[in-house]
């Protein structure tokens, strides 16, 4: 098998979730209290409304034929018409993406980055000092609420310190050339971002330091000593490219619960993102909104874990070969 | 004249909870150049370790208490770590035990090996890999299988290019650790054989360390016989196996079937290894000698040289030659 | 040659099942003996273990601890940390610390009761699916896969969203999403241990495969499933808190991540509101932590070798 027939393998693969994420989806809609037609089109709409949903989704037929219909809505985008927007769902969750996205990738890659970088240095200081005050710090930060965390910088660093803005992705009501704007948005993603990468960072740390420490043990490791390397070179070139695996693995998994923690931290900064506008479906019963955004956010996730799994076979050529 | 190495009075011991696990404790033999000498022994008798002390790749809890390593008349315990790492594979290498493990599963084998050789000479990347290609014909391997990855390699590939690696620089002594213990009955039989061959034609000295005598006997002039990291016994191979001057020796030669000799029954050796964080004064094999006798409890047994080149630790070697192969009721 | 004075040993060539039992009884106590006494070596460990049966104590009789009731408005506002309100009051004159010993309550139930609920479903699946093989395996792992994929948090806020919220569905839901982890630990320890000799021997007499699977397979390979769970314990704290945060949990009774969210629009005025719920989740969160690493590092002493 080689890299190709691993990739179309792997994407075949992730069919079976994204159906599994849609039957659930589907369950929900009409396991939940209530008419499901009332659900979709929202329980003040007019009866002439509630007819067209009751038709555009079939919820007269047998729940096989309406399933057929709903996956054919999907495929054609058409995931339902969020009543507080007025916008079709898709539409409206389209403007709120990018901002999530973008407090995700960079919490994502400083997280990542620094959490990976300091386990490995743990890991070559293992069990001395430095390492035992890492490994706590890192176990500390670990255990924080997302939200806690968030509120405490805010309080520190936008209220008494003034440091950074307090909500928002934009300062409002001012003008600004593009590069300002840019600007502007990065001291406003400050914050939230620091939250972020500072729960995730933990896990990184952990992972990192643990794969390092194992590797380091393996024989392959001894043998490069043997012939003579420099420990330098034997941890950076040998050990490190190793280590990095389960890392990569563990990015993958938590691409769900990144997207967790952006519900919670765009909700204490006000940051416009998908994870604050779910919140708002839910408070304001907008359940074609909910679902969407429930589908929606599975399949990425599918998606990302795809995408690392893809990555990891990059870097690992045994993976390919099974 | 000089031998090849001298290895003097090694002690290396292990820091454990309960202490200092004696691993290597009054080690010494010596190697001519061209010779081939055999360490045999039972698993955690030492032997890796003296192995691993001569390659400063011990695991980072030992510790060499005494002792000399005499390389071509240096001693090489006291080199500090850069110099030794420039005499590391140039003058001694190693082939791994179980060579499963030891090569990166991430980077293709001859990557590997190349940069082992520029590590150790000043060449262009095109020589580096036409000598590794050269070192790939010798041991068997086909040299387009240079850019394959160690998961793609058969068990006895890998060994063979371990085998390669440990000649890229043209070592003047090669230590074998288990070379064969993780391969089948037929391909070890090749690889020995090949060892044997490449040692005649290039003439460096070889060490191999095994707990199976049938393939020190195969590919070795002389044989050390350890046990709970001291030498028991030390003599040719042909002395070693034939006319063994020591309980240990013998019940260990008489746990190995032989296709050739008498049949007989095998003998398994009761007991369990000695504790080496506090070993027992006396001699360490007592409480499972066969004819272990109250002195053999209290004192330590002598070194005693019973003919040319041919010693053993034991109070009472002559008694033990006598009584020859164990047998079971 | 004359015979040596080596006598073989006398070996019993019966062996009954209830021997192999004894030993292996024998051989597990031991184990656990080893297991208990690195454990307490590890000081961080028995400080987590500590917090926690403090936080079990606190959970069960919070009236001892408390010295106001929760509900209870009409004290003092906005009043800072003092003798009286021992972590300040909130912005309907309710005493925080009464509150913050009653919302342990509420996160040691999730925890335990979601952890609980997941190790038995996982052990159960796990090793049914490992121990049998074949096509049940084949099936069990796909599920397993794709109820991994699933993100858990949308799903629970979505289930809340339609069909309201209590303590014990948010417990559930946690359970039910996340039995995969351990069914993954217990079937890769049943195909471990499947091949060890003495397990093939208990087949061998005649045990039936539950009595296999309880007696020798479980007892030995269920180690790493409570140390995930005692990880998964100090998560569904943080996920019920986030629930809560969002306006989401139960309102019916006390939980620290509802104490943070009341106290978010008064965080300039009164900080007290959400620096110590936060922070005793933390704290519990962390014994969780240490107890579940403590755990590994036990059962596994290579950890405290260098490198």
């Amino acid at each position: 098998m080689g890299v190709k027939t691993y990739i179309a393998r792997r994407l075949l693969e992730i069919v079976p979730i994204i159906l599994a994420a849609v039957i659930i989806n589907f369950t929900l809609l009409h396991t939940a209290p209530g008419d499901p037609a009332l659900i979709l089109a929202g329980e003040r709409a007019d009866p002439e409304y509630i007819k067209v949903v009751r038709e555009e989704f079939g919820l007269d037929k047998p729940l096989i034929e309406q399933l057929v219909i709903y996956l054919r809505n999907l495929l054609a985008g058409n995931l339902g018409y969020s009543y507080m927007y007025r916008k079709p769902v898709l539409a409206v969750m389209a403007e709120r993406i990018p901002a999530t996205l973008l407090l995700i990738i960079t919490s994502l890659s400083v997280a990542l980055v620094v959490g990976t970088l300091a386990g490995a240095f743990a890991a070559r200081m293992y069990l001395t000092r430095i390492d035992t005050g890492l490994s706590m710090v890192s176990l500390v930060l670990y255990s924080m609420p997302v939200f806690w965390l968030a509120i405490v910088l805010v309080l520190v660093f936008s209220f008494t310190l003034k440091w950074f803005p307090i909500t928002g992705m934009i300062t409002v009501g001012v003008q600004m050339g593009e590069l300002e704007r840019f600007v502007d948005i990065l001291w406003h993603l400050a914050l939230p971002s620091f939250s972020l990468a500072t729960y995730y960072f933990g896990q990184y740390f952990r992972i990192s330091r643990s794969s390092v420490v194992e590797v380091m043990r393996e024989d392959y490791v001894t043998t490069a000593r043997a012939v003579g390397f420099q420990e330098n070179k034997v941890f950076t070139k040998y050990a490190l490219r190793n280590a990095i695996l389960p890392v990569v693995t563990m990015a993958g998994l938590q691409i769900g619960y990144m997207f967790a923690g952006a519900v919670l931290t765009e909700t204490v900064y006000t940051w416009p993102g998908l994870g604050r506008l779910i919140l708002e479906a839910i408070l304001s019963r907008d359940y074609p909104l909910i679902l969407g955004s429930y589908l929606i956010i599975s399949v990425v996730v599918a998606l990302a874990t795809l995408f690392t799994d893809l990555t990891y076979a990059l870097i690992d050529p045994r993976v390919a070969y099974k | 004249m000089m031998p090849l190495l001298s290895v003097q009075n090694l002690r290396t011991y292990f820091r454990t909870r309960k202490g200092w696990l004696k691993a290597v404790d009054g080690v010494s033999f010596d190697l001519e150049e061209g010779e081939s000498l055999g360490i045999v022994g039972e698993s955690g008798c030492g032997k890796t370790t003296i192995a691993l002390t001569i390659m400063r790749t011990l695991p980072p809890n030992a510790q060499v208490m005494d002792g000399k390593i005499v390389l071509e008349g240096q001693d090489t315990l006291p080199i500090p770590d850069q110099e030794h790492r420039r005499l590391r594979w140039s003058k001694v290498s190693m082939i791994f035990q179980a060579a499963m493990n030891s090569l990166n599963p991430v980077f293709r084998v001859g990557d590997q090996l190349v940069d082992v050789y520029i590590n150790h000479r000043k060449v262009t990347k095109d020589e580096a890999r036409k000598r590794v290609a050269e070192l790939f014909e010798l041991v068997g391997l086909d040299k387009k299988r240079m850019n394959n990855y160690p998961h793609e390699f058969s068990g006895g590939m890998k060994q063979r290019t371990i085998i390669a690696m440990s000649l890229l620089c043209h070592p003047r002594l090669i230590i074998a650790d288990e070379p064969t213990t993780a391969l089948d009955v037929v391909v070890q039989d090749q690889i020995l054989s090949e060892i044997k061959d490449l040692q005649q034609e290039l003439k460096f000295s070889l060490i191999v360390i095994s707990h199976d005598i049938s393939v020190i006997s195969e590919t070795c002039d002389r044989a050390i016989v350890m046990y709970a990291g001291r030498i028991f016994e030390e003599a040719d191979i042909i002395s070693t196996i034939k006319d063994p001057h020591n309980p240990y020796t013998i019940s260990l030669m008489s746990s190995f079937p032989s296709i050739s000799g008498p049949i007989r029954k095998l003998v398994s050796i009761p007991g369990a290894a000695p504790n080496l964080v506090n070993p027992p004064p006396g001699c360490l094999f007592y409480p499972r000698c066969p004819i272990g006798k109250e002195a053999c409890a209290k004192e330590t047994p002598p070194y005693v040289q019973v003919a040319d080149r041919h010693s053993t630790l034991c109070h009472f070697p002559h008694e033990a030659n006598k009584a020859g192969f164990l047998q079971v009721r | 040659m004359i015979t040596g004075t080596l006598k073989p040993r006398e070996e019993e060539h019966f062996i009954s099942a209830e021997r192999i039992r004894k030993e292996r009884r024998k051989l597990l106590i031991e184990n656990v003996r080893d297991f208990l006494g690195r454990y307490k070596r590890n000081r961080a460990a028995v400080l987590g273990l500590a917090i926690v049966i403090v936080g079990v104590i606190v959970a069960l009789f919070p009236q001892l601890f408390a010295t106001h009731e929760p509900f209870e408005v009409g004290h003092p506002q906005l009043q800072p940390p003092s003798r009286t309100y021992f972590l300040g009051t909130d912005n309907l004159g309710r005493d925080m610390y009464s509150r913050a010993v009653w919302g342990t309550r509420a996160a040691l139930l999730v925890a335990i009761g979601s952890a609980g609920l997941s190790a038995i479903l996982g052990v159960l699946l796990g090793a049914a699916s490992g121990y049998y093989g074949g096509a049940l395996d084949d099936l069990l792992s796909r599920i397993f896969e794709v109820f991994m994929m699933i993100p858990r948090f949308f799903l629970i806020l979505v289930i809340v969203a339609l069909f309201g919220s209590s303590l014990a569905l948010v417990t559930i839901m946690i359970g039910i999403t996340w039995w995969p982890a351990n069914a993954r630990i217990m079937r890769s320890q049943v195909l471990t241990l499947k091949s060890r000799a003495y397990v093939q021997a208990s087949g061998g007499l005649g045990a039936s495969p539950w009595q296999i699977l309880a007696w020798h397979i479980i007892p030995n390979g269920i180690y790493p499933v409570i140390t995930n769970s005692a990880l998964e314990m100090g998560v569904a704290i943080l996920i019920e808190a986030g629930l809560s945060f969002l306006g989401l949990g139960d309102p019916n009774i006390v939980s620290w991540g509802q104490l943070i969210d009341a106290g978010r629009y008064y965080v300039n005025l009164a900080w007290w509101m959400t620096f110590f719920p936060g922070l005793m989740m933390l704290v519990l969160v962390l014994a969780f932590n240490l107890i579940g690493d403590g755990i590994a590092h036990a059962l596994n002493p290579r950890l405290a070798e260098r490198v």
